[in-house]
């Protein structure tokens, strides 16, 4: 759902167009998921609390699907720990449907650290320090 | 004075920033040098704001900090007229990067706009290029007709065309829709010159073919809501919505519906500058935003800002001799003229001062001065707004993102210290407010 949409459902306000059809961007059905890429990028922190602009439906998203969006997940710190909260992520995500567990990302995926650092010094503040981004290539 | 502890810098209590608490019909948007934030107040009239400023110097980041704030602070509904570049695609993003510092001072936090792009539908126009987040809208084919001066530069004659409207009306109630064989058909029929002087006879004969060829210049161009075939050719279009609010419902023109709804539209025109007449088609919609506004009192109540970017283009250097004014120009001077008590307003930037229309000028009650390089158009300005010539250097000498603004009326401002109100009319400088949504760096 987009940011329009979102703030209508919160005011309890519904559009529709000459032929009684919901207008795109602002459908309330969550599961239209084609809809998300239009957001270059999400901020998700570890506790997987969003801090970008939008909650909504990130965590129901396995990670196969997030790569089919095409993007990509970076991390701020290279190491175990940014890997700890990959997985944390991850395993966030294997609980709401698939069971599927990845210990490893492709490479083709990961973003190294001295680019992922230029990103988020591009994003700016608002990256929580143990921050995980997903971006779209 | 700043008191070092502990490695960080403390403000001493006194010297703190109060909390000001602007009212709801304040729009803040400039930090004094002087201390003090810098309000525009929306009264009973709407205002007219200019932004002036040579290139890459802040102009339109100062318009998208404005449109931020008067979406949050205040009732008004908003309208972004022009996006000619793409440049307001990420708008629904928080600002996370520019200038947080200024966002500090005035304890504002970055937040999105919920927009939604309005695209006209053409038929160079790509659908997978479009942002999900946007809606393609038509000319109605009905409106044209009702209300021809708002499109067709036919000045007087326009009035032969309104008195066909009830013809046409009958067909789109009998048929559903109207073709261009209907338009054709009607238009030859009906708009005849019975008159035995054989001038009014062949201007008459004119005047038919310069009508069709209009309808069929639009329709070729698929931005005619006209033919269910073509419709269907260049997919679904909206141009009405019903708008379900509070237990009442209403059915409006697009743009006004997304404002009824509390939504900020964005119509984008990048594709339709490659057409004939994207004047008329901005002309129109201005003119039908007004009209609708005008005639609807919740909406007049709540009032209507027009966010216009490059004024300049849609006028077409009309300060030249002899230059005539766009139909789009009218249509924004005569929201200059008569928009204030109608409750609609416009907030425009503007990169060569020199190009902008006399008219416009003269009902601009607001004018913010960026920094500019030519002497002779601070001078312009200086005539304009009368005001003392040693402004002159320091709008030469400004930095990037300071800005001068300039009144016929007032501004409001509050001291950042003592929290105190004043009002006043004097020129202030200071620097502009940062956007809280995301800015997108030119070209990017």
């Amino acid at each position: 759902m987009t940011f329009a949409g979102y703030v209508l459902q919160q005011r309890g306000i519904s559009i529709l167009n000459e032929y009684n059809e919901e207008l795109p961007g602002l459908s309330k059905d969550s599961e239209n998921r084609d809809i998300i890429p239009s957001r270059p990028y999400i901020i998700v922190d570890t506790f997987g609390t969003p801090t970008g602009n939008l909650e909504p439906q990130w965590h129901d998203l396995t990670y196969e699907e997030v790569l089919k969006l095409g993007y990509v997940i970076v991390v701020r710190r290279g190491g175990w720990f940014a890997g700890q909260q990959v997985n944390y992520i991850l395993m966030h995500k294997s609980k709401a449907g698939s069971e599927r567990k990845m210990d490893r990302f492709p490479n083709k995926h990961y973003v190294k650290y001295d680019s992922a650092n230029k990103i988020f010094k591009f994003m700016g503040r608002n990256v929580s320090p143990q921050g995980i981004a997903l971006i779209k290539l | 004075m700043l008191a070092r502890r502990d490695g960080r810098t403390y403000l001493i209590s006194d010297q703190r920033y109060k909390r000001v608490n602007i009212q709801s019909n304040e729009i803040p948007f400039l930090i004094s040098n002087d201390g003090f934030l810098v309000c525009i107040p929306i009264g009973k009239d709407m205002p007219i704001i200019g932004i002036t400023a040579s290139r890459r110097v802040g102009k339109t980041i100062t318009l998208h900090s404005f449109k931020d704030r008067v979406y949050w602070y205040t009732n008004t509904g908003c309208i972004f007229i022009s996006d000619y570049q793409n440049e307001t695609k990420n708008y629904h993003l928080p600002n996370d990067s520019f200038l947080l510092e200024l966002l500090k001072i005035t304890k504002e936090k970055p937040i999105g706009l919920p927009k939604i792009h309005i695209y006209p539908n053409t038929n160079s126009l790509k659908e997978e290029n479009l942002p999900p987040d946007s809606i393609k809208t038509s000319l109605p084919v009905l409106e044209l007709i009702k209300y021809p001066e708002s499109y067709f530069e036919l000045k007087n004659s326009a009035m032969y065309l309104r008195n066909l409207y009830p013809k046409f009306e009958e067909i789109n109630k009998n048929e559903g829709t109207i073709s261009m064989e209907n338009i054709e058909n009607v238009i030859n029929e009906h708009l005849a010159g019975n008159s035995m002087d054989k001038k009014v006879r062949e201007g008459f004969e004119n005047l038919k073919t310069k009508i069709i060829e209009s309808f069929k210049d639009i329709a070729s161009d698929g931005s005619l809501d006209i033919d269910l075939d073509l419709k269907e050719r260049f997919g679904r279009v909206t141009t009405y919505l019903n708008v379900k609010k509070d237990g009442k419902e209403y059915w409006d023109y697009i743009f006004v519906g997304l404002v009824r709804a509390g939504l900020f539209p964005i119509f984008m025109t990048e594709d339709l500058l490659q057409k004939r007449k994207w004047e008329n088609y901005i002309s129109f919609i201005v003119n039908k935003i007004f009209n609708s506004i005008k005639n609807d009192k919740e909406l007049k109540e709540k009032g209507l800002l027009l966010f216009i970017d490059e004024m300049e283009r849609i006028f077409k250097k009309s300060r030249k001799k002899n230059a005539q004014r766009s139909i789009a120009g009218d249509s924004f001077v005569n929201i200059a003229k008569i928009g204030g008590p109608n409750r609609v307003g416009m907030i425009y930037t503007n990169l060569n001062y020199s190009e902008l229309d006399d008219e416009l000028i003269s009902n601009t009650k607001y004018m913010i001065v960026l920094q500019h390089t030519s002497d002779k158009e601070v001078k312009l300005i200086q005539k304009d707004f009368t005001f003392e010539k040693r402004y002159v250097q320091t709008i030469l000498n400004l930095k990037k993102l300071e800005a001068m603004a300039f009144t016929k009326e007032k501004f409001v401002k509050y001291n950042l210290i003592t929290g105190e109100k004043v009002t006043d009319t004097e020129p202030v400088i200071g620097r502009i407010l940062p956007p809280l949504s995301y800015p997108q760096p030119p070209g990017d």
